[in-house]
């Protein structure tokens, strides 16, 4: 808001327009939190909670590893494209993580591998951009 | 009920699409309920939460077929993609779905009711089966869900960096649970943000600041205000009930 005073009418309309409201609203929201008499009453969340039954410190562990893989699998879609992405993370995540047998695994790969292929590129015909390693070796 | 009204005004709306409509049948449902004791049941299975929006995402499909025949303005994605057939079809959006081709306009008024009965049927004949997939381990759906969470976000633009896009916000959605921050404002006020943008620089170069003073917008405003004052209201008079039941 500061800096949008020196700005021209038409571009400035939109910043002020969100801004001010803001502006009081969490200056009440401020004044309220520190003079509020009712400190301690709040709403309930009204949206998704976590479990609170699983050992802090396990949760953290389980989040960073699922975001481990979250980002193996993204860098996985980089270096190599979707269609191979897709079954090597299935299948990785499958017998390493969630320890399940060889051949689930395998079943279950299969059967992911036969969607992504079948609904996304034989039925959708869903362009799916080439692997960095593809293109660097021109296969 | 309401919350299919919701759905319906919502996809009216071009651009608002079903997130918007599904996080805001969902505050409305929220909003609903009889008092804070009852508020505490939404987030923790109670199917209210997931009746609201489900109700809202389907009846929104109806309200953008509005904006998409009477004024070509398609209210979502797929309605665009209906733009792009009626146009190849030789057919233009505008009066003449409502006149001259007005049989075609029932006939994709009778599909989506059509559709939408049938859904019903189907979802009554093997619902029960369905709802055993909630007993599968988590490690077997995971995989399976993240792989198609991150093709539906590289099908929008076709570009790896949504990925991360994906990563990012998905990571940023976690922190705001852990935190107690709520998301719907957040979604909501990106979602909408670019729209309220436009149309008010549009509002504002044409009729300069008395498009305030016009009878809808001031009825909106009304209308915005009771929405603002019904959780007050309703918790004052939830007061009011206990402290006569005390006496």
């Amino acid at each position: 808001m500061f800096s949008a005073r020196r700005w021209s009418f038409k571009t400035s309309l939109f910043p002020f327009a969100t801004g001010i409201p803001l502006f009081v609203l969490a200056g009440t929201q401020l004044i309220l939190e520190l003079f509020g008499k009712d400190k301690a009453v709040r709403g309930p969340a009204v949206e998704l909670e976590l479990s609170t039954d699983v050992d802090p410190a396990v949760a953290r562990k389980r989040v960073a590893g699922i975001l481990a893989w979250i980002a193996g699998f993204i860098l996985l879609v980089f270096l190599v494209g979707f269609p191979i992405a897709v079954p090597v993370f299935i299948f990785s995540y499958l017998s390493l993580q969630s320890r399940v047998g060889w051949w689930l695994s395998f079943t279950l790969t299969a059967i992911a591998w036969l969607c992504f292929y079948g609904l996304f590129q034989w039925l959708l015909h869903l362009p799916f951009e080439e692997g960095f390693i593809q293109s660097l070796l021109g296969i | 009920m309401r919350c299919s009204a919701v759905g319906v005004f919502i996809g009216i709306l071009p651009g608002a699409g079903g997130g918007v409509a599904q996080w805001v049948a969902y505050a409305h449902a929220v909003q609903s309920a009889k008092d804070a004791k009852d508020r505490e049941r939404f987030g923790k299975g109670d199917v209210r939460g997931v009746l609201g929006p489900g109700a809202a995402n389907n009846s929104k499909e109806g309200g953008e077929l509005i904006p998409t025949v009477a004024f070509g303005v398609p209210g979502g994605g797929a309605m665009g993609i209906l733009l792009g057939g009626f146009l190849s079809m030789g057919l233009t959006p505008g009066p003449d779905m409502l006149t001259k081709h007005l049989p075609i306009t029932f006939s994709m008024l009778c599909t989506l009711v059509s559709a939408n009965i049938i859904t019903v049927l189907l979802c009554l004949a093997v619902l029960n089966h369905l709802a055993k997939v909630t007993y599968v381990r988590g490690g077997l759906i995971i995989p399976f869900v993240l792989f198609l969470v991150f093709v539906g976000s590289y099908t929008a633009n076709g570009q790896i960096a949504d990925l991360i896009v994906t990563f990012i916000f998905g990571s940023l959605g976690y922190l705001m649970v852990l935190f107690g921050w709520p998301r719907p404002p957040f979604v909501l006020g990106f979602v909408l943000g670019k729209l309220v943008e436009t149309y008010l620089f549009i509002s504002v170069n044409r009729y300069g600041f008395s498009w305030l003073t016009h009878p809808v917008v001031i009825v909106l405003i009304l209308l915005t205000g009771l929405v603002i004052a019904y959780p007050f209201i309703q918790e004052r008079r939830s007061r009011k009930r206990e402290s006569l039941g005390a006496v």
